[in-house]
């Protein structure tokens, strides 16, 4: 009878990037012999050395040994029988003074494997998506309010999403899978109700054409059944519940009726749906307990979601009310790109500074490479950016009037997003006066039309979170 | 008297051996009030035992939340890292006074979590990591450097495994931990608190198994030597504070007395069973069957089971072999190698994993003899509940297995199938032999191995322990309060 011990995180709750490349150590039993003379020269502690040569190469000291030992069914009998030595104790100190270590400096071990290039840019387009719906309703022909309200809406679900997310992965860090499906479940459930009342409220009382409706509607529920599936890291499943959409809409581009693009959309929100319904069914219905404190720890995560869809959503729609309604459709296309090669370069600077963690010992040469990084990280985002909206603008908008600018805001917004990201997994509540603040200037200048002020307080926005996340990444275990 | 339980990982929220016992103590010791305290790892894990009405309060120390205990006052000053540099220099010494030098330096830290700051403030900083590489160089020599990410995960681990310090234990008179390690560090913060005397009941050895799960974690092999260094050090300053250590057989004393534990505070308890659940088997089936009744684990060595079993077959044709228990979440992998070796070696025909059983008397009642062939032992209920039963048990010789068995069974060495078949062969063969040794069972059962017996036993220890137990604290350096605590002498504390 042994009872389970919390010494060490449950399975899980550490990132398996601590393998080390002290697994090199190596049994050295004097010079190398084989067959009969080698049998017959090695005496009994030898042989068991042999034979247990993992177990005492990889020993942290003695009692490490007897406790393997004890586990392979070795007691004090069998170590004065077999080894004539007094007991488990003096057999093991004796393995353990025979079996060497190899102490050569170890090469640093690349932590595990990322995630593939093309789950990371996958799992960035599906957790895009929402801002890509957005844009695709927003550009139909509604009223103002509705158009708002639609908006509100979506950002307000985005925001709940990440919240939710928040929520689930802390499950997840907890080795609590069940709880996460659980979490999920309960939350899309509830979210998926509440956005049907909104918009069948909206309808009721704004007369929403069903034209514009509709589409919103499948949209949103799709971001929403999207959530548990990017959590629980099934992107790739999740995409192929795109596959009638895609479908649809290839079928209507070939001359086919508009409604088989509706029909294809309307099949792929009930594919996910059940999708989402099936990944988060657990086997025992009881509500996982949310606490008061989990509940106040998720409000900078919610709130920083929802600043960051508002942000988004707010300068590109704005342009549609002057017209330039295509423009902004491509430039959120093309910023939901970006955001799929963001999550890659988030990636890549995992990696790195993984790499680094292995590699100093010095946590004072820390800061300064890993800084590094972090600019070439955003370095990156904003070079992959710029090509994305070049080629978009190239394509689609060379020569609308002001479309320059609008690109011009979402490459300067971009490398600031990506920041959020590396902020939020440390102090999430830094993140948040930055995004508020420019937030409530943009919608203050919103009105103005003036594109160059729209830029200069995104390029503020990007060096804002970027000085915040240089600050926390650079000594990050003193926020964890 | 009130007794503060204290539990890691098992009792009230996980079933298993360890919290059959808690459950079996609470009930019995009905004159007692309990203030339970289980050690989780978030907090949120339901309680799975229904409390009983002696239980005056259960609380849960979450150990792996994000969010870390907060000092009850917290006084504004700077974090000092004297103390917890001095801990991780006295974990990873040799020196003989290492160990004293880490219960001082532990107390330091106890009077930090309680009054000034959350350890995480000390421990996750440039100034620990940094020490922590000094002292790895100095103490492992020739050893490559301490990475930056090997630190750092040391260090959290060891603030995760502190995080019992915080807690403001309540004024019992006596601390009973179920185990050694984090559990201890609760009956610490009672005794530096208010003197509260110390019982360690350990049913298997804390170290050892730490030894085993380190073993099989993710974790680099300089991550895994400090945190052993410091498990280590925390079992040697639980056990010399401890005012009785109750193993819960003679075996385990060897790790105990290893680590520092004085023999004079040793004092085996055995587990105890019920004899009216488990009362004596009527008859015995027809056909000449092996039983087996626990957890489709590894530790249980099924393997050589099975193997033997494939022996006893070629002899005796008509046996069989009844498993019954389930394999735990996480480890259906044995049972279906297990399936695998039972295919291979063809006796699919005379094997039933027969899966959990709610009546576990009549597991045992379904065979003439019960086998155990586990590799790691403490002292198994389920060789009491066949002894209990009127069965006899052939076992390996591991843990206390043999001293629970003793001439009332065969006790064979682990990982030999053709000696526990030839034992298994024996008693089947031998009906004289085998319902003799069965009578001996049942009464060697009720002698030594009854809830009552070991509920009266705690009963004595409790208030022995109450009555007598004195407090030194441990010598401390500047901002812990005075090293003189009153003595706390019994029950009108």
């Amino acid at each position: 009878m042994s009872a389970p011990s919390l010494l060490t995180a449950p399975y899980g709750m550490h990132q398996p990037a601590f393998a080390t490349g002290y697994s090199n150590v190596r049994y050295r039993p004097a010079p190398p012999r084989t067959g009969h003379e080698y049998s017959e020269s090695l005496d009994a502690v030898d042989r068991l050395a042999l034979s247990l040569a993992d177990l005492c190469r990889s020993a942290v000291d003695p009692l490490a040994i007897v406790a393997g030992l004890e586990a392979e069914g070795y007691n004090d009998r069998t170590a004065w029988e077999r080894f004539g030595l007094p007991d488990l104790f003096a057999l093991a100190e004796e393995l353990h003074r025979r079996v060497p270590r190899d102490l050569d400096p170890p090469h640093p071990s690349p932590p595990s494997a990322p995630t593939g290039t093309a789950r990371a840019i996958l799992r960035g387009l599906l957790f895009a998506t929402p801002s890509l719906s957005a844009m695709a309703f927003l550009v139909a022909d509604v009223n103002g309010i509705a158009r708002v309200t639609l908006a509100v809406v979506q950002v307000l679900a985005w925001g709940y999403g990440q919240g939710i997310a928040h929520l689930a992965y802390a499950r997840l860090n907890a080795a609590d899978r069940p709880a996460a499906r659980r979490i999920l479940r309960v939350g899309t459930v509830h979210a998926l109700l509440i956005s049907v009342w909104l918009l069948g409220g909206m309808e009721l009382m704004l007369g929403t054409p069903l034209t514009a409706l509709v589409p919103a509607a499948l949209s949103l529920w799709f971001s929403l059944a999207a959530i548990p599936a990017l959590v629980l890291g099934l992107e790739f499943q999740l995409a192929a519940t795109l596959g009638p959409a895609v479908l649809g809409a290839v079928a209507t581009a070939s001359g086919a009726s508009a409604d088989v693009a509706l029909v294809g959309s309307q099949t792929s929100t009930a594919v996910a749906i059940t999708f989402m319904l099936w990944i988060t069914r657990t086997e025992k219905a009881a509500e996982p307990e949310v606490t008061q404190r989990e509940m106040r720890d998720l409000v900078p995560h919610a709130l920083s979601g929802l600043g960051i869809g508002a942000l988004i959503t707010v300068v590109l729609a704005g342009p549609i009310t002057t017209g330039h309604g295509l423009v902004a459709l491509h430039a959120a296309i093309m910023l939901t790109l970006s955001m799929g090669v963001g999550e890659w370069h988030a990636r890549w600077y995992q990696r790195r500074v993984s790499l680094l963690l292995f590699t100093l010992a010095d946590p004072a040469q820390f800061p300064q490479p890993a800084t590094r990084l972090l600019m070439l990280a955003l370095l990156r985002k904003t070079a992959t950016t710029s090509a994305l909206a070049a080629t978009a603008y190239l394509l689609f908008d060379r020569g609308s009037p002001g479309a320059f600018d609008l690109y011009l805001y979402t490459v300067v917004l971009a490398p600031g997003l990506l920041a959020v990201l590396f902020l939020r997994g440390i102090d999430a509540k830094a993140a948040l006066w930055p995004i508020g603040a420019t937030l409530i200037a943009t919608v203050v200048a919103l009105p103005s039309h003036d594109t160059a002020i729209l830029v200069a307080l995104a390029a503020e926005f990007t060096a804002l979170v970027a000085i915040r996340a240089a600050d926390a990444t650079a000594r990050p275990w003193v926020h964890l | 008297m009130e007794i503060l339980l204290v539990a890691e990982g098992t009792y009230p929220h996980v079933r298993g051996g360890v919290s059959v016992w808690c459950d079996q103590m609470i009930r019995g010791l009905r004159g007692h009030r309990f203030h339970v305290v289980a050690l989780t790892a978030t907090g949120r894990e339901p309680a799975v035992y229904e409390r009983p009405q002696n239980v005056v309060s259960v609380r849960s120390l979450p150990i792996w939340t994000m969010r870390r205990p907060a000092p009850q006052r917290r006084i504004a000053r700077r974090p000092d890292p004297s103390a917890a540099i001095a801990l991780l220099d006295a974990t990873l010494s040799h020196a003989p006074e290492a160990s004293e030098q880490f219960e001082s330096a532990l107390f330091e830290l106890f009077f930090q979590a309680r009054r000034l700051t959350d350890l995480g403030e000390v421990l996750r900083t440039d100034t620990m990591a940094k020490a922590l590489a000094t002292f790895w160089h100095r103490f492992h020599d020739g050893a490559p450097d301490l990475r930056l990410a090997d630190a750092l995960a040391a260090l959290d681990l060891i603030e995760h495994a502190l995080r019992p310090l915080a807690f403001q234990p309540p004024d019992a008179d006596v601390t009973h931990t179920v185990s050694n390690g984090l559990a201890a560090l609760v009956g610490l913060a009672a005794k530096w608190t208010h003197g509260t005397p110390l019982i360690i009941a350990e049913h298997g050895v804390y170290l050892r198994e730490r030894y085993l799960a380190l073993g099989s974690e993710q974790l680099g092999w300089p991550v895994k030597s400090i945190v052993a260094a410091f498990t280590r050090r925390l079992c040697e300053t639980g056990y010399r504070n401890a005012d009785l250590i109750t193993p819960c057989n003679e075996y385990n004393q060897r790790w105990e007395k290893r680590l520092g534990a004085d023999p004079a505070k040793l004092r085996t308890v055995y587990n105890g069973v019920d004899p009216e659940r488990f009362p004596p088997a009527e008859s015995e089936p027809d056909e000449p069957t092996l039983v087996f009744v626990g957890r489709i684990d590894p530790l249980k060595d099924l393997h050589t089971l099975l193997r033997a079993f494939a022996l006893v077959l070629e002899e005796l044709p008509a046996a069989r072999l009844r498993l019954f228990g389930g394999a735990p979440p996480g480890g259906e992998w044995y049972l279906e190698e297990c399936l695998a070796l039972v295919k291979q070696l063809g006796i699919e025909r005379a094997v039933v994993f027969e899966g959990p059983s709610s009546a576990v008397s009549e597991a045992y009642a379904a065979g003439q003899v019960v086998v155990l062939s586990s590799i790691s032992e403490g002292l198994p209920f389920t060789v009491l509940e066949a002894m209990a039963c009127g069965r006899p048990n052939v076992g390996t010789d591991v843990g206390g297995v043999g001293e629970a068995i003793g001439d009332t069974g065969l006790v064979v060495p682990p990982r030999k199938p053709s000696e526990l078949a030839q034992a298994c062969l024996t008693l089947l063969t031998d009906h004289d032999r085998r319902r003799a040794l069965g009578l001996a069972a049942r009464e060697r059962a009720l002698e030594l191995f009854t809830i009552t017996r070991a509920v009266d036993t705690f009963d004595e220890i409790y208030r022995t322990v109450a009555m007598s137990a004195t407090y030194v604290a441990p010598p401390a350096k500047s901002g812990a309060p005075s090293q003189q605590r009153p003595l706390r002498t019994g029950l009108a504390a």
